[in-house]
């Protein structure tokens, strides 16, 4: 051995919770009843976010960086897009906290896996283009994928 | 010797990877071979024994990576 990484994928924001901030949307207060409000997540691939959604029998609408999803938890949530390139889920003010946060913890599972199983097919298909050739691969009892590549054209 | 990486991908899409076989500063061009398989970005460096045993004679170049992965992480 001689020297280890600890990667993040695009997809995923480095250094953010799976469930980020509270924020009470107050400018967009309904005249009555209590105020929508957002939580930041860390997940920033649209295509991987539908997926996750699908995968958990949510139905979607929309695209181009904003989306509903309808079935999570039980709740109903939009998703658009935040400047940093992540989604931030918008809830209905009437939605408990407790039940909002379930249900971006369950979209976030899923969205982690979908990734895993991305960056899974990206090595195997990319392995030989950067010189390397799949020599065993495992799945341990955490459900973490470990591929050796053996070194066929050293850089 | 033979030349591995060793590539472990988390549910939580969280990535490990490990260079085997490289003597000193062999393994760092692996770092973007790494990124560019995983299209991932590199958090954190360390070296393992066997890279400090080998790498006494040009210490310079590991520091030159760890610091480049800190700043543009």
């Amino acid at each position: 051995m001689s020297t280890g990484l600890e990667l993040i994928p695009f997809a995923i924001a480095a250094g953010v919770s799976a469930i980020g901030h509270y924020r009470a949307r107050r400018a967009e207060q309904e005249l009555s009843g209590p105020p929508p409000y957002a939580l930041e997540t860390r997940m920033r691939d649209e295509e991987l976010l539908v997926a996750a959604a699908a995968a958990l029998d949510a139905s979607t609408t929309g695209s181009g960086g904003a989306a509903s999803v309808t079935g999570v938890a039980g709740v109903q949530l939009a998703l658009a897009k935040r400047d940093d390139g992540t989604f931030e889920a918008l809830f209905p003010g009437t939605a408990p906290q407790e039940q909002a946060r379930e249900a971006l913890g369950q979209l976030d599972a899923e969205y982690t896996r979908l990734v895993q199983e991305r960056v899974y097919q990206q090595v195997i298909e990319r392995a030989q283009d950067q010189g390397l050739a799949l020599e065993s691969e495992r799945v341990e009892q955490d459900n973490s994928i470990v591929l050796t590549l053996r070194v066929e054209q050293a850089r | 010797m033979t030349k591995r990486l060793t590539v472990r991908i988390r549910p939580d899409g969280s990535i490990e990877a490990e260079t085997h076989g490289m003597q000193g500063s062999e393994c760092l061009p692996y770092i973007e071979t790494i990124e560019a398989l995983t299209d991932a970005r590199a958090v954190d460096s360390w070296y393992t024994a066997e890279f400090v045993k080998t790498q006494q004679a040009d210490p310079a170049t590991l520091e030159t990576k760890q610091r480049d992965i800190e700043e543009h992480g």
